[in-house]
């Protein structure tokens, strides 16, 4: 009965969280996440020696009531979540206002986490598409939620959008029926796989591909992505972008590798062009951006191209790399997300240009930045590599020379798109608060060496007690004011930092980024943690990446060769 | 195990000193020990593998062989001093503490791809050594030009590990392994695959980027923002001699062939020219070096492509010399910095009576670069010549190769005077921010120490350095070498031509002045401009441009493509698959109330588009929702017909006083070519579907399952209404997940109306469209949410 919990433990959670007294709440939620990671990895380690877990709603037989598999794809989707819905979670505590949670977040957030986890556990086509409309729902809500002026218009595209990704689903759901005579997804592969394609196998498989594809994410079909996940709060931000994408991208494994592979076969050269379109036009749109949040949006597009491209190749070797990319994709992710909310909550900004100087402010919060972000961009020894390398060697093996070049083109793009980010918060200094939009200076400042001890100075300065011009803070962003600052003022390199360092020993505080990070009420420290255990998460699966590529390869073979998954569903006594 | 230790020691030095940064000073003895282990203890032939991601074909396995323990040696010797030196260069304990950090992850990195014997694991230290670079270069992270500098090295370097990553992975699809060893033996194997070409062009991209090779080069003088510890152990003693190190490791593979050698000994003679030449025109001390290492370089990598065993030791000798004159020089240059606030040459002049220390190091290692006799350099150059004569060497390049070894010589040699007479003697005094002084003792020493190897080694070549340099060799070509080298073997070509070497770089040096102004003067071709371009303009404004195209921030673009692409895909897969439209009898099963039905579902439809008003067109949609429900009840659905018309009337009530609040006719005009467009993507939709319908009933493929739920509904489910039953209990979770999407529905129809940003007053919820990047939302409002 272990397999039917993460449906039942956000079911519960989400009505207990309902309870009016916000710590209840909080302790529900934080207690219930817990629970349901426990859960998931229970069932992710319990599938080690291979099999599966299966059980039949209401005890009816398989094709005619609901079954409820979890293979090892499954568990590896359920685990996975689990620990980013536990870091949300955390996050919340500090990033969610008060108004948010009165207007039932924490519940909201227990029935998105149900919808995902009924998606990894159905085996049902038609609770798939339920499990969607629970997703799509809550998800709305959470994107709504608020009610910001940003947020309804992101709402509008992101519900449009989908309503139309749920449309062509419920379509295709029908035309299967009608064809198939079956929704099961056991039943449908023992049938409709092996049906030659082209032919009214593909049309379905077609339709699915846009189903999913919406909700995925695929070029051309992204555009609510970058419209809608900017707009809420940075929890559920990092929530969708952790892990809502990938969801559609775990269908289309699921349901077109298992139902239709050899339409999957068929459509090949058509899928892995959308994967190198939509790999290179979301790296593009990130490289285009100048705000945290979405920048990394759009990079969620680029890498459901590799996880497409994964899908495209069809072979064990690249489903494996498929399926490790994903891991490390939802935790690095969520973790870029946390970090844009750690430096929002410090700076109060999300745009590359008004923040910086973290390297040196919070010298923690760059190490865990780095982490997500080189493993990311495929830097070895971290998960992102071992998925990236699996991906193109697949590919050279199946001699797609064409999408290996892409990969690689866009990994190096991710790779600058990255340094963007570490060079503009982390690594230059911290700009002056001064006007987005800065007026040239007044011309007697642009010659003169002095100004009258009477003249207004401009944005940035200040007067100390002997009446010599400084800075405030950092140097400042504008080039003519700096330019002119740097000439005429002499200006103390250190900055803020040497403030820091202040008098005493010589390096600071000993671990300088404990002293920054926790002087406010332990604020940083519900920030931190959830940021901490994912990036620990991610260090541990490179490290020790031969399990984690066993449990892949399983996963792979789970979709790849069904035989096992119809066995165990249908005729589970024989 | 000791391997093991070697590789991973500093890497876990570099751990203790991020938890305690005050052991900084300690960390020397890391490289240190290393240093003194592999002189005198380290035994033959070690090696250790431990599988590690045996799936991938990749294990942690090291070996040590003379190629190996020649680039270990030069890893934790020069490592040991440039710590030492960094000691006193830093002001700053806690910068000290991060470059030695840095530096020892460094260190972990170049000692793991010099010892790996699995190539991926090789691809793995290669990789974490560009981001070390990239952190070292970027050390001065406030600068603008620090971080640009790091970026252009990084992306450089990583474009070509990149190529190299695929290249490595043919390799294993050629070989079957991963495994160094196995690999090392498979060079016929992989020469006959009709995968060589990529394969070689790959690594020979990754190589060269790594090695600073012409094109690829510009990265290198861009790097001299990092500080100069940093510029002298990377930049110039080892990482960029990681790609002559890939290249010396797999030659023995790779090379024979005549594209090896065309296009190594080619890249690298072009290199090591230009290098020379660019070197006379810069004025910036470390630039200066940072070209003559380009220079250098090539010369490393032509050496490689006959494979000769002249050209193996040559090799041997030029990297060891090398790493020697060149990292003493750039300790020098960093110390004059560090004392004088300056790098620029013009302003320097006369130090060598306030700097004698530094002085003295620094004559030690022009002397050497010069190939001035008796010091390392001069045998460096010596064998470099009698490589180029080579008579295994066919085409113009066995014309060219001795030719451009003279010239490029006689360009270092000029250099390398240029540098010592320019900074510490010569006529003029220094003008410079600081009154010079010498330097402190750890910064002195380690030039000294460099120089005491460049002076000693050629005298010691018997018990020293013949023993190396064969196991060098035997490594680099695979068949065991005896290599006796002799300073002086009598008068004998090679030997003219240092001379000719020499006395041209002198010449060149007494001339220089006009020389560098007409260098100057001269447009430099240098190929960063492309890469500018490309970074700076083509890819930023091109992906904004692309990006404002796609991501257009209007919703009727989003709606339409997805729409289309239903359309395509629909009509694509049922041309491709020929797929029967009418096999079944559709027409035979037609009922004239279900046509009359349909013909005024559609005629409603149209009357829907047309409605002038609001409220027209709701009335149009709820005779439309009634008719839809007649239709149910015919085809023998009369609870689901019922259900129907409730929702219709609902929604035409709620609809009715929703629209109290909205004026009554559409107000915005539509042009008529966007109605045109609409009507045939409308047009297509309903056709598409209408077409999935048709195919899905003429290509039944299985039964339905549906007899099971007529025959089981009284006897398991107890209820006589078969869809109930359906509902409620065969299939119930799934009315279940339905129940939770109307309690979700409901709390966020609450939110909606009952929770607004108190500076959103009611009514002013209008969409904006204006942004960069995409043009979807304004900044979304949140950035004032927590304040």
């Amino acid at each position: 009965m272990l397999i039917i919990l993460p449906l039942l433990i956000p079911l519960a959670m989400g009505i207990g969280a309902l309870i009016r007294f916000r710590e209840v709440r909080r302790g529900v939620v934080v207690i219930g996440t817990f629970l349901n990671m426990l859960v998931c990895l229970t069932l992710l380690l319990g599938l080690q020696a291979g099999g599966m877990y299966v059980s039949q709603m209401g005890g009816h037989p398989a094709p005619y009531g609901i079954s409820i598999v979890v293979d090892t794809l499954s568990a590896v989707m359920l685990a996975v979540t689990s620990v980013i819905a536990f870091g949300v979670v955390l996050f919340s505590r500090v990033t969610i206002d008060a108004n948010r949670e009165r207007f039932a977040y924490y519940p909201l957030l227990a029935f998105l986490l149900m919808g995902i986890n009924f998606a990894f556990l159905t085996g049902d086509l038609f609770t798939l598409y339920v499990a969607f409309e629970v997703m799509l729902m809550s998800s709305f809500v959470l994107l709504t939620l608020g009610g910001e002026r940003g947020q309804l218009e992101g709402g509008l595209k992101y519900v449009t959008l989908n309503l139309i990704s749920s449309t062509i689903f419920l379509i295709a759901v029908g035309l299967t029926y009608a064809v198939a005579g079956t929704l099961n997804l056991a039943d449908l592969s023992r049938r409709l796989s092996g049906i030659e394609a082209p032919g009214i196998t593909t049309l379905l498989a077609g339709l699915f591909f846009i189903a999913f594809g919406i909700k995925a994410a695929i070029f051309p079909l992204f555009f609510w992505l970058p419209a809608s996940y900017h707009t809420p709060p940075i929890a559920v931000t990092a929530m969708f972008g952790g892990v809502l994408t990938k969801v559609g991208i775990y269908s289309m494994w699921r349901v077109l590798g298992m139902v239709f592979p050899q339409d999957l076969v068929y459509l090949q050269p058509l899928i892995l062009t959308i994967a190198a379109l939509t790999m290179v036009t979301g790296v593009l749109g990130a490289i285009a951006q100048t705000e945290v949040r979405r920048l990394l949006s759009f990079h969620i597009i680029s890498q459901i191209g590799y996880l497409l491209m994964g899908m495209g190749l069809m072979t064990e070797i690249s489903l494996s790399g498929a399926v490790f990319f994903m891991v490390h994709v939802i935790l690095a992710k969520t973790v870029l997300f946390f970090v844009s909310g750690i430096t929002h909550e410090v700076q109060g900004s999300y745009y590359l240009k008004k923040l910086g100087g973290f390297q040196k402010s919070h010298p923690l919060v760059a190490i865990l930045f780095l982490v997500g972000a080189l493993s990311l961009a495929g830097i070895p020894p971290l998960p992102g590599f071992w998925a990236k390398l699996t991906l193109i060697r697949a590919g050279l093996e199946a001699q797609q020379y064409g999408i290996v070049a892409v990969a690689l083109v866009v990994s190096l793009l991710t790779l600058y798109s990255m340094t963007k980010i570490w060079h503009e918060v982390f690594w230059k200094a911290k700009p002056l608060d001064i006007d987005p939009h800065p007026q040239p200076l007044p011309t007697t400042w642009r010659g003169e060496l002095k100004p009258s001890p009477l003249a207004p100075l401009p944005d940035g300065l200040q007067r100390d007690t002997e009446g010599k011009v400084g800075m405030i803070h950092h140097a400042p962003t504008d080039p003519i004011l700096r330019e002119t600052l740097e000439k005429h003022v002499p200006v103390n390199p250190e900055g803020e930092g040497s403030e820091d360092q202040g008098g005493g020993a010589p390096f600071g505080d000993r671990i300088g980024f404990l002293k920054s990070t926790f002087d406010d009420q332990g604020r940083m420290g519900w920030l931190l943690a959830p940021t901490i255990l994912l990036v620990v998460c991610i260090i541990v699966i490179g490290i020790f990446a031969e399990p984690m590529y066993q449990i892949s390869v399983q996963a792979a073979v789970g979709v790849l060769e069904p035989e096992a998954y119809v066995q165990t569903v249908l005729f589970p006594g024989e | 195990m000791a391997l093991l230790l070697i590789v991973f020691a500093p890497a876990a030095a570099a751990f203790v000193l991020t938890l305690i940064p005050r052991a900084a000073r300690l960390a020397i003895t890391v490289p240190a020990l290393t240093f003194l282990y592999l002189l005198i203890g380290a035994p033959d032939g070690m090696s250790i593998n431990i599988p590690w991601v045996p799936s991938v074909g990749i294990s942690i396995s090291f070996f040590m062989d003379g190629l190996g323990l020649l680039f270990a040696l030069l890893i934790s010797g020069i490592g040991s001093l440039v710590l030492l030196y960094s000691s006193a260069y830093f002001d700053e304990p806690a910068e000290y503490s991060r470059f030695s950090r840095y530096t020892l992850l460094f260190m972990m990195a170049m000692l793991g791809i010099v010892l790996s014997a699995n190539l991926l694991l090789v691809f793995i230290f290669w990789e974490i050594t560009s981001i070390t670079s990239y952190l070292l270069i970027g050390f001065k992270h406030e600068k603008e030009a620090a971080r640009d500098g790091a970026r252009r090295a990084l992306i450089i370097t990583s474009a070509g590990g990149l190529a190299m990553m695929a290249g490595f992975l043919l390799v294993g699809i050629a070989a079957g392994t991963f495994e160094l060893p196995e690999i090392l033996g498979s060079g016929d194997v992989l020469r006959e695959s009709p995968l060589y070409l990529p394969i070689l062009g790959l690594i020979l991209l990754g190589a060269f980027s790594k090695s600073a090779q012409w094109p690829l080069h510009f990265w290198l003088p861009g790097a001299m923002e990092a500080p100069t510890p940093a510029s002298t152990y990377l930049h110039s003693a080892t990482m960029v001699k990681a790609g002559i190190f890939l290249l010396a490791r797999l030659g023995s593979t790779l090379n024979g062939t005549d594209v090896w050698f065309y296009v190594v000994t080619g890249v690298g003679l072009i290199t090591f020219l230009y290098g020379g030449v660019i070197a006379m025109r810069q004025t910036d001390l470390k630039a200066i070096l940072a070209y003559s290492t380009v220079s250098w370089l090539g010369v490393l990598v032509a050496l490689q492509g006959t494979g000769s065993e002249y050209a193996a030791s040559a090799l041997v000798i030029g990297i060891l010399a090398h790493a020697l004159y060149k990292g003493s020089l750039f300790l020098v240059a960093g110390s004059i910095d560090h004392a004088t606030g300056t790098r620029e040459i013009d302003k320097l002049g006369q130090l060598a009576r306030k700097m004698p220390f530094t002085f003295a190091g620094a004559v030690i290692a022009g002397v050497s670069m010069a190939g001035i006799p008796p010091l390392l350099g001069f045998l460096a150059k010596e064998l470099l010549k009698a490589a180029s004569l080579y008579e295994g060497m066919s085409g113009i390049l066995a014309t060219l190769f001795p030719i451009a070894a003279v010239v490029g010589s006689a360009l270092t040699a000029a250099v390398a005077l240029r540098i010592v007479w320019d900074t510490f003697l010569g006529s003029k005094a220094a003008d410079t921010p600081h009154e010079a002084h010498e330097a402190p003792f750890s910064m002195w020493i380690g030039p000294l120490v460099l120089g005491a190897g460049s002076i000693i080694l050629p005298f010691l070549l018997a018990p020293t350095l013949d023993t190396l340099v064969s196991k060098a060799v035997s490594a680099i070509r695979q068949e065991t070498a005896s290599i006796h080298l002799h300073l002086f073997e009598g008068i004998n070509t090679p030997l003219i031509m240092s001379t000719i070497a020499i006395l041209a770089g002198l010449g060149i040096f007494l001339i220089r002045k006009p020389v560098i102004a007409w260098l100057q003067a001269r447009r430099e071709y240098n190929p960063v401009a492309v890469y500018q371009w490309l970074f700076y303009d083509a890819l930023p404004n091109g992906a904004e441009w692309l990006t404002h195209r796609l991501q257009s921030g209007k919703l009727r673009f989003y709606m339409m493509i997805a729409i289309a692409a239903f359309i395509a895909m629909t009509g694509l897969t049922i041309y491709a698959g020929q797929i029967n439209l009418l096999g079944a009898d559709v027409l035979g099963a037609l009922d004239w109330e279900i046509v009359i039905v349909c013909v005024l579902l559609m005629v409603g439809a149209w009357a829907g588009i047309a409605a002038p008003t609001r409220l027209g067109a709701i009335v149009v949609l709820g005779i439309e929702g009634a008719l839809l429900s007649l239709l149910f009840a015919l085809f023998g659905a009369p609870d689901l017909a019922f259900t129907q018309l409730m929702i219709e009337v609902i929604t035409l009530v709620l609809f009715v006083l929703a629209f109290h609040f909205l004026p009554d006719a559409f107000t915005t005009p539509i042009r008529l070519s966007a109605r045109v467009v609409d009507a045939i993507i409308a047009a297509g939709a309903g056709l598409a579907v209408t077409m999935l319908i048709l195919a899905a009933r003429s290509n039944r493929i299985g039964d339905s399952i549906s007899h099971w739920f007529v025959d089981n509904s009284v006897p398991i489910g107890q209820g006589h209404n078969v869809v109930n039953v359906i509902l409620v209990d065969f299939r119930g979770m799934d009315t279940q997940g339905e129940i939770v999407v109307l309690i979700i529905a409901a709390m966020g129809v609450t939110a909606l109306l009952r929770l607004r940003p108190h500076d959103q007053p009611r009514g002013k919820y209008v969409a904006e469209d204006t942004n960069q990047g995409g043009g979807d939302g304004g900044d979304g409002g949140i950035d004032q949410q927590h304040s």
